[in-house]
């Protein structure tokens, strides 16, 4: 184990969704720059998890520490202020607007003309094909078209992009892997090893443990709500994690 | 070995196809077209006082039809709009008439009430929870209920200059300031929607809601403000509705919601939300203008207008949805 300080400590939380307790006293612990891998069957917890973090659903119990401060997560502002990003498996994008559109959405730059405060968009353009060119390595022509027009990988070049274009400490991704052929799927792997080496730190919940183990530095594994399992890839065993998620001792599994 | 391209980088070089020229172009060059045939049919349509008139009658539904295009990019509808044009414009005349307030206060007044009418709707929408089509259907029937019960039994004219003066004023005798109005509310819509947030996050709600939450996009605030404006401009046009013809009757804006809506979806709005083209609105709305003014030109009788319109309808729409789908 490193002595670094974690970037995000989740102690003990609970989520009740009326009588359902969805999560039960969970545990998490991440270090900048760190890749945890979230894996488990549906239901387990991982989505209420990650909902949490985005601020989609408030904890009913449990603390959350960042950067070693006790912080609260109300709502996805206060999430995006401590700089988590979640990229979903829809990637978060708005595909009717164009690459510049996105990668802005919601802190667009502004000019005074006249004195009114306007979006400016040419510089908005601009700075995406830079950015997008030089950081992402992607060499989108069509930046200006909307981003349904994109194949699937450079939406998902986009999307990360647009989180390391914010500096975020955290990014989480649901399942980016899910409707990418071979070659994207690479391709991902390289852009979150490319995060990890900005520093960030990743939350990557996959069904596919190939995939898992391709690019995670820890594994966690959630069955009926609660942590079953939490470990370091390389002292991970793949058959053990599935025996964990299915919720069969691994001896009598195998 | 040969470098390797990633796949993501080799884009298809797109063609700017004929669909794409039709999309962008296409209430424009319906205009046109329509224009020839009504040559052929009836050259009077040409003459400069009935292309005044056209655009007269056009510039209070280019003003309403700004304001669905930003419903509509919402993901949103708006069918109360006919109404809110009634009971803003009853609410102002009855001023007018009935109280000392100085005439000119109507019109801020006016508007005022509009946006708040429009705002009802929001909120009804956003904290009720209740669906669009069925929260405007709602307060469409409960709007024309209240000018009904206000006015449903007389109608009002003769009103004071000051108050009608905007839907009435021509400049030089000839040109009614109406249709710079209308000009000037689509100049600015386009502003709103190219350079403003409020335009943005419009666009990205109707877009994709999940994804604009997710941006940190306060979703209700804009779906409010979208309604609200609806309202001001609905209460706008009612002054040129009213001024127009110096009255005002309790059927102001029947039907209404269906050549607005029309409008905006032949300008190529996409009805399920996300792209809004305000240019593409007012061209639009001039066209049912001049659908309507041509079925009286041609001296067809008065219902014939409807059929012309549906099959307008129709066409536009059909066109939108063949290049969706070469796309």
């Amino acid at each position: 184990m490193s002595n670094q300080k974690p970037l995000l400590e989740m102690k003990n939380i609970i989520k009740d969704f009326g009588g359902l307790r969805a999560l039960d006293n969970v545990d998490l612990s991440i270090n900048p720059g760190e890749v945890l891998g979230l894996v488990g069957e549906n239901a387990a917890g991982k989505s209420t998890l990650i909902k949490i973090l985005t601020g989609v659903y408030s904890k009913t119990g449990g603390d959350i520490i960042w950067e070693g401060q006790k912080v609260e997560i109300n709502n996805r502002a206060d999430s995006l202020n401590l700089g988590i990003d979640a990229i979903y498996q829809n990637l978060g994008l708005v595909e009717t607007l164009n690459v510049p559109e996105n990668l802005f959405l919601g802190k667009e730059l502004d000019k005074k003309v006249l004195g009114i405060s306007v979006l400016d968009n040419k510089k908005m353009e601009q700075e995406s094909r830079r950015f997008i060119k030089e950081i992402i390595g992607l060499d989108i022509k069509n930046l200006n078209d909307p981003v349904i027009n994109l194949s699937g990988g450079q939406r998902q070049s986009v999307a990360i992009g647009r989180a390391i274009y914010w500096d975020a400490k955290m990014v989480i991704m649901d399942e980016p892997t899910a409707s990418l052929g071979v070659e994207e799927v690479f391709k991902t792997f390289e852009i979150i090893r490319n995060l990890k080496k900005n520093n960030t730190a990743v939350i990557f919940i996959c069904h596919n443990l190939e995939h898992i183990f391709e690019v995670v530095d820890k594994i966690m594994v959630l069955r009926a709500g609660k942590r079953v399992g939490f470990s370091d890839v390389n002292e991970a065993d793949k058959q053990e994690i599935v025996s964990l998620m299915v919720g069969m001792d691994a001896k009598t599994a195998s | 070995m040969e470098e390797q391209h990633p796949a993501s980088e080799i884009v298809a070089k797109r063609e700017k196809s004929l669909g794409y020229y039709v999309g962008v172009m296409g209430p424009f060059l319906a205009i046109i077209i329509f224009s020839i045939i009504m040559a052929v049919l009836a050259p009077r349509f040409f003459l400069p006082q009935n292309m005044i008139n056209i655009f007269y009658s056009a510039s209070i539904f280019i003003i309403m039809a700004v304001g669905m295009t930003f419903v509509i990019t919402g993901a949103g509808i708006d069918l109360s709009v006919g109404s809110q044009l009634a009971l803003s414009g009853v609410l102002m005349c009855f001023i007018c008439k009935f109280t000392n307030i100085p005439p000119i206060l109507a019109i801020p007044i006016g508007l005022a009430i509009g946006t708040l009418l429009g705002t009802i709707n929001g909120l009804i929408v956003v904290k009720l929870r209740l669906p669009e089509f069925i929260a405007t259907l709602a307060t469409m029937i409960g709007y024309r209920g209240i000018v009904l019960i206000l006015a449903g039994g007389f109608s009002m004219t003769r009103f004071p200059t000051e108050f009608i003066f905007i839907g009435r004023y021509r400049l030089f005798d000839v040109f009614p300031i109406a249709i710079l109005l209308a000009i000037l509310v689509v100049v600015v819509g386009y502003i709103m929607y190219r350079y403003s947030k409020y335009g943005r996050y419009t666009a990205a709600m109707g877009g994709d809601k999940e994804a604009a939450v997710l941006a940190g996009i306060n979703v209700d605030k804009y779906k409010i403000l979208n309604f609200a404006l609806m309202g001001f401009l609905a209460a706008l046009a009612s002054l040129i509705t009213i001024g127009r013809l110096d009255a005002f009757h309790a059927t102001y804006g029947v039907y209404m919601e269906i050549d607005v809506i029309a409008a905006v979806i032949i300008g190529g709005t996409a009805l399920y939300g996300g792209v809004g083209k305000i240019w593409g609105s007012f061209a639009g709305a001039v066209l049912m203008a001049m659908v309507t003014n041509g079925v009286t030109i041609l001296r067809l009788p008065y219902f014939y207008q409807y059929v012309a319109v549906a099959v307008v309808i129709i066409i536009s729409v059909a066109l939108y949805t063949l290049r969706a789908k070469r796309e």
